[in-house]
């Protein structure tokens, strides 16, 4: 069927216009001349930044503004969350009186970065591509949207400028792919939303492309998050739609109601597998209040579910995520909407376990209304305007000489943030002479973990039982299908689930289920691969099952997975589980395997994932 | 001296002959994807130039697939911005014009072509780049920076969109 249009198409296309093109030199010269205005306007930028860089006298003082914007927090994976800020003004009423750690002077850890070509940019947009920052957005002195984009080049220290964005914006949502920003919404100069902006940078080809099909009011104030395929975001007001844009596709879809209000900035982290949100501020009313509750959407399936109690009392304040939980420190409630005053900074904090669905309480450290967090890997970094303080997660303690003053006063009053996997790099115009900074943090504290202890538990969410008892390794010797190991070398890698029957882990080999392949956007789905039948040991590739939830069809194929499916009478249980999960079976049919969680019923095909190199 | 009389280096040289044996191909490529001769060599001309830079930064290694990319995403970029005004006026779209001019166009040609200009942009390209220029899978998947499968998806819907329209149009 597909042969005749097939042929019908080489045919025809290649009819088009055959005769008139323009020749070699003629292009080739045309390019060239566009290239030669390209480079003027580079080397006009240059002597733009070069006077800038002797004019130091004219020095502008960073004043608040009205719609302070959340930060982007953009990770070495690409991954993006928002945190909520506040104005920060002087005389800001704080509750922490105690227990802050004192600064200390200025030190080498802090310095100043080459001024943005674009010109001073308060509270840019940015996200880190791995060697560069791209900024796009931000205001001037006069609270002027700042055009054009910039990438800056860590290691070179140099400046780039960037194909000029389509449409101004000030604070769009801003996503890294991996090979685009995606650059949504924003707002005008008044403050009112920006609605159906939607752009795309492609930083192989330095060009541009629209993204069409923007329908909510979405900012840096918008919970956010980017899960490797798709941007979540969940914007607050009358008649906004909760949404995700998928780049890979072009495509838009609306998202599964919350089991909570929609919110203003709030923590807001994504775990690999879940989207967790958790306090923020409601809009669209009169008297818009702190919130104390959230919830967790799976874009796998399009649920949400309550997240468990958190001992924090509501608040607007950011989050990051660790690895293994999302942390929520410090934060706000109060104050005047307008300039910030009488905001009440709190100094406590929490942590989030989204695999046992608990909370635990952490050390009280500093207190600011502000603060712009940053997750290093075993350090969180608190910047507040011209300071920073470190928590160290390993040890729940906050360093007393950490981390001295930026006497340029960028700080964390140029709102955005990166960590680059050595630095943070933040990006934005506190004066007029620095394009940003950089802080070099302290050593971590040699690593000491203390016990853990959760001090919420969801009622109906047990403790997983993967910490096997000591009688597995016995029991390994006999029963083959179990692991020897209670910590296999597999463990941690490639974000394989623990599976076990009767409490104790079943080896990767028996029964491995892991995501789809992050770096060709197929995490969504899920593999489960098995011997044959099921229990046995596979070797290779050739000689496994593999069954596959694929519910976006990321890997394009024939057969269906069913996530409202009916246990067939002949299926028997084979006793493996992950927490609350069972795995059934059809004896002597290996098409499907079928995952039971109480009255839910999942049939997973057998099929062959695509190959993704 | 290049034969347009203008000094080129030595990286330009090598461009320009990597460059001369595919540009009459790329162009017709940006015709297809846009459908307006004009646009198409302004497009050409312009990913020639943000190309050039990075060849001389020697961080391009397929020229001729990079040049197809820049192509692939500004035609993306202008169809955007020109839908509005070609839905308005469909004989904008003068490539299609030209077929029906010509005393070789034939009805089929000029609803095939028809056809393949309803397609949204992407899937569009793939089309083009498929059945014009005769390249793979794979080869469309890393000139548009999507994966294997996105190409084959586009494809198939793409295909798919045809045979629908194709048979509607001969209806008429």
């Amino acid at each position: 069927m597909n042969e005749p249009l097939e042929s019908r198409l080489r045919q025809h296309l290649a009819s088009v216009d055959a005769a008139a093109v323009a020749d070699i030199p003629t292009m080739t010269a045309s390019s060239r001349r566009m290239a030669d205005r390209l480079r003027r306007r580079h080397r006009a930028t240059a002597c733009i930044a070069s006077v800038g860089l002797i004019s130091i006298g004219a020095i502008a003082v960073w004043s608040n503004r009205a719609d302070a914007p959340s930060i982007i927090i953009a990770s070495t994976d690409g991954a993006v969350s928002t945190a909520a800020t506040e104005p920060v003004p002087d005389g800001s009423t704080t509750t922490a009186t105690s227990d802050t750690p004192t600064s200390i002077p200025a030190s080498s850890a802090w310095a100043d970065i080459a001024p943005d070509p674009r010109g001073v940019a308060q509270y840019p947009s940015v996200v880190w591509t791995g060697t560069e920052a791209l900024v796009i957005g931000g205001v001037d002195n006069d609270r002027q949207p700042v055009a054009g984009a910039a990438a800056y080049d860590l290691a070179a220290g140099v400046w780039r400028r960037l194909a000029d964005p389509p449409e101004l914006s000030i604070d769009p949502l801003v996503a890294w792919t991996g090979t685009e920003m995606l650059v949504i919404g924003g707002t005008q100069v008044d403050g009112s939303p920006t609605k159906s902006v939607g752009f795309a940078y492609d930083l192989a080809s330095d060009t541009w492309r629209s993204i069409e099909g923007v329908i909510s009011f979405v900012s840096t104030t918008t919970p956010s998050a980017w899960t490797g395929d798709e941007l979540l975001m969940w914007p607050s007001g009358a008649g906004q739609i909760s949404m995700a844009y998928s780049p890979r596709t072009d495509t838009w879809r609306k998202l599964a109601d919350a089991p909570v209000a929609p919110r203003a900035p709030g923590a807001s982290v994504w775990t690999g597998t879940e989207w967790v949100v958790w306090g923020g501020l409601t809009t669209g009313t009169d008297s818009p209040t702190e919130l104390a509750d959230g919830a967790a959407y799976n874009p796998a399936t399009d649920t949400w579910r309550l997240i468990a109690r958190s001992p924090l009392s509501a608040r607007k304040a950011p989050g990051v995520w660790t690895g293994t939980e999302m942390i929520v420190d410090a934060g706000s409630v109060g104050g005047d909407r307008a300039t910030g005053n009488n905001t009440m900074a709190l100094a406590d904090g929490a942590a989030y376990d989204p695999a046992t669905d608990t909370w635990r309480s952490l050390t009280s450290g500093p207190a600011h209304p502000g603060f712009v967090p940053v997750w290093t890997g075993t350090q969180m970094i608190m910047f507040a305007k011209d300071r920073a303080f470190t928590y160290d997660a390993p040890t729940d303690r906050w360093p007393d000489d950490c981390c001295g003053n930026d006497e340029g006063g960028g700080g964390g009053a140029t709102r955005t943030a990166v960590w680059t996997g050595s630095t943070v790099l933040l990006i934005g115009s506190f004066g007029a002479e620095a394009g940003g900074v950089t802080f070099t943090p302290p050593d971590p504290t040699p690593v000491h973990p203390t016990p853990i202890q959760p001090s919420t538990t969801a009622a109906d969410q047990p403790v997983p039982s993967t910490d096997a008892p000591v009688s597995c390794t016995d029991r390994a010797a006999a029963e083959p299908d179990l692991d020897v190991a209670e910590e296999p070398d597999w463990r941690g890698f490639a974000d394989y689930r623990d599976w076990t029957r009767d409490g104790c882990l079943v080896r990767i080999d028996v029964l491995a289920e892991r995501p789809g392949p992050e770096h060709c956007a197929m995490q969504s789905a899920r593999v489960i691969a098995t011997g044959s039948p099921v229990g046995a040991r596979y070797t290779n590739s050739s000689d496994d099952m593999e069954y596959v939830r694929d519910p976006n069809n990321v890997f394009l194929l024939d057969q269906i997975f069913d996530a409202d499916a009916t246990l067939p009478a002949e299926a028997v249980d084979t006793g493996y589980r992950t927490e609350d999960t069972q795995l059934w079976i059809v004896p002597d049919d290996d098409s499907s395997i079928y995952l039971v969680e109480a009255d839910r019923v999942e049939r997973w095909p057998s099929a062959e994932p695509p190959v993704c190199s | 001296m290049n034969e347009a009389g203008l000094s080129v280096s030595a990286a330009d040289a090598e461009f320009i002959e990597i460059l001369r044996p595919e540009l009459p191909r790329v162009q017709r490529i940006a015709r297809l994807l846009v459908g307006d001769a004009d646009a198409a060599d302004d497009i050409v001309a312009e990913a020639i130039a943000l190309s050039l830079p990075r060849w001389r930064a020697g961080s391009i290694n397929d020229c001729p697939a990079y040049i197809r990319r820049v192509v692939v995403n500004l035609s993306g970029h202008r169809w955007r911005r020109r839908a509005l005004a070609l839905r308005r006026d469909h004989s904008a779209i003068d490539w299609t014009r030209a077929a029906a001019d010509t005393e070789t166009a034939t009805a089929e040609r000029d609803r095939t072509l028809h056809a393949v200009r309803r397609l949204p942009i992407r899937r569009r390209a793939v089309v083009v780049l498929r059945f014009y220029d005769d390249l793979s899978e794979a080869q469309i998947a890393e000139i548009m920076g999507i994966n294997l499968g996105t190409v084959k998806s586009q494809l198939s819907r793409a295909l798919e969109q045809l045979r629908a329209d194709l048979a509607t149009l001969e209806q008429v």
